[in-house]
């Protein structure tokens, strides 16, 4: 009984995992304050790599034990269990696809609490098809600065002349005049 | 027309809507073949330039002259082009209704013209250089001996900072970085296959041999989103370092040596 509701609560968090993995643009764009990016209309977001994406506008509908977030196919929730008595121990859900790669989640229960999740990413196909990802955002204060990072020059979506002077590149092109 | 400052190294040449600056580091290297280099810019940006109404492309657009009439180079170009739409599955392409004129090659010329630029100054005798157009960056050899070349990746909303660092080997062979995105440019690139601008990164940014396939290859994996960094895993010699709309970093590991040289770690033999 106490397995097969871990299954059930390693189900549901990964669905949730994988709802929230696919913020809106609108949402986080908003939350970002990013500015000059222009998003498209919410109900038009479409194109590749639409698994899993969560319907635009709207929150993540609540998810019940077991239902496969939308579009996605979740293989079949076997999930496995260190020995566990009274809803306690580490229980790994099986891998799903997401469009960075296969993502395995972990959870740790204790006294039928969850106390611990760990998304355990995993190698994709390949040799050279291997994609390494940092899950936590580039926070601002996290970036190097142009003055503290030895830099010779600096790539970055093409700017216009008039942007130039504001560019990092123009601020190592005139320390080096 | 030719908006060249001097002011002794690097040379900085305004052109193609952009700026462009060699870090040149051969003292020997004549100046002459340095002008050169940059008239050639220039003379790309006259003829291929969507945005000059008596450009070749432009004429072409308006059906004034037939292909088959251009010179040899505008055919290439469009050549280039057709090949890399097909070979991007329609992601990178250069004609639709959403583009000026119906027709702007601009994300292979600029790549394109840079890299035979560099080729003008290795035929002169350069063999240490940063061409950096506007972001798109070429480069060669080392900026002093037994140093790398270090190229940052600029954050894509903080325009004085970088996300990460690129190391080049001392020495290196010719090798390229470009980047895509919609924060200097914002609705310059599509989805050609839904219309809709791509929102699911923030940048990509494309390491190869070649900078006209670097550039090319940014804006068709950039365009392609999420999916951008499978399909360059399946381009050969080319690495890519992806930044999605919340921020988070994803890159190919063949790039990793070259992270791991700029943080000053023993990177894997490659």
């Amino acid at each position: 009984m106490p397995k097969r509701a871990a299954a059930a609560i390693v189900t549901t968090v990964l669905a949730l995992i994988l709802l929230f993995s696919f913020k809106t643009p609108a949402e986080s764009g908003a939350a970002l304050g990013a500015p000059g990016l222009v998003s498209p209309a919410p109900e038009a977001s479409t194109g590749p790599g639409t698994v899993g994406e969560v319907p635009a506008g709207s929150s993540p509908p609540p998810v019940a034990a077991g239902t496969p977030a939308p579009g996605t196919t979740p293989a079949p929730t076997k999930a496995t269990s260190k020995p566990a008595t009274n809803g306690s121990g580490t229980f790994t859900g099986s891998a799903v696809q997401n469009p960075f790669g296969e993502v395995q989640v972990q959870i740790t229960l204790a006294g039928g609490k969850i106390t611990a999740v760990t998304a355990l990413q995993l190698p994709s196909h390949g040799r050279s098809g291997f994609i390494s990802q940092d899950a936590a955002p580039i926070l601002q204060g996290e970036a190097l600065s142009a003055q503290s990072a030895s830099i010779d020059t600096v790539s970055g979506a093409t700017y216009t002349s008039d942007a130039y002077t504001q560019s990092l590149q123009s601020a190592i092109d005139q320390s080096h005049g | 027309m030719v908006d060249a400052l001097v002011r002794g190294r690097p040379r900085i040449l305004a052109t193609m809507g952009t700026v462009i600056g060699l870090d040149l580091r051969d003292p020997d290297l004549s100046e002459a073949a340095v002008d050169d280099a940059l008239a050639w810019l220039t003379d790309v940006d006259a003829r291929f330039s969507p945005y000059r109404p008596g450009s070749q492309i432009s004429r072409l657009a308006r059906s004034e002259v037939e292909l088959d009439d251009c010179p040899p180079d505008v055919r290439f170009v469009l050549a280039r082009c057709e090949a890399l739409r097909l070979e991007s599955d329609g992601y990178f392409n250069v004609r639709g209704p959403q583009l000026l004129g119906g027709l702007d090659p601009s994300g292979y010329v600029k790549g394109w013209a840079v890299e035979e630029a560099a080729f003008i100054l290795e035929a002169a005798g350069a063999r240490n250089y940063a061409l950096n157009a506007g972001g798109d960056v070429v480069l060669r050899g080392s900026p002093e001996a037994g140093r790398a070349w270090v190229v940052g990746i600029r954050h894509p909303l903080e325009a004085d900072q970088i996300v990460a660092r690129l190391a080049f080997e001392p020495g290196s062979g010719r090798r390229a970085v470009a980047t895509s995105g919609q924060y200097e440019r914002a609705g310059h690139i599509v989805n050609p296959r839904t219309g809709q601008i791509p929102d699911e990164l923030r940048s990509m940014t494309v390491v190869g041999p070649s900078l006209a396939l670097a550039d090319a290859y940014a804006t068709a994996a950039f365009a392609m989103g999420r999916d951008g960094l499978r399909w360059l895993a399946t381009r050969q010699g080319y690495a890519g370092y992806a930044i999605d709309h919340e921020l988070r970093p994803s890159w190919n590991a063949s790039l990793e040596p070259l992270l791991a040289a700029a943080r000053g770690e023993p990177g894997p033999a490659a």
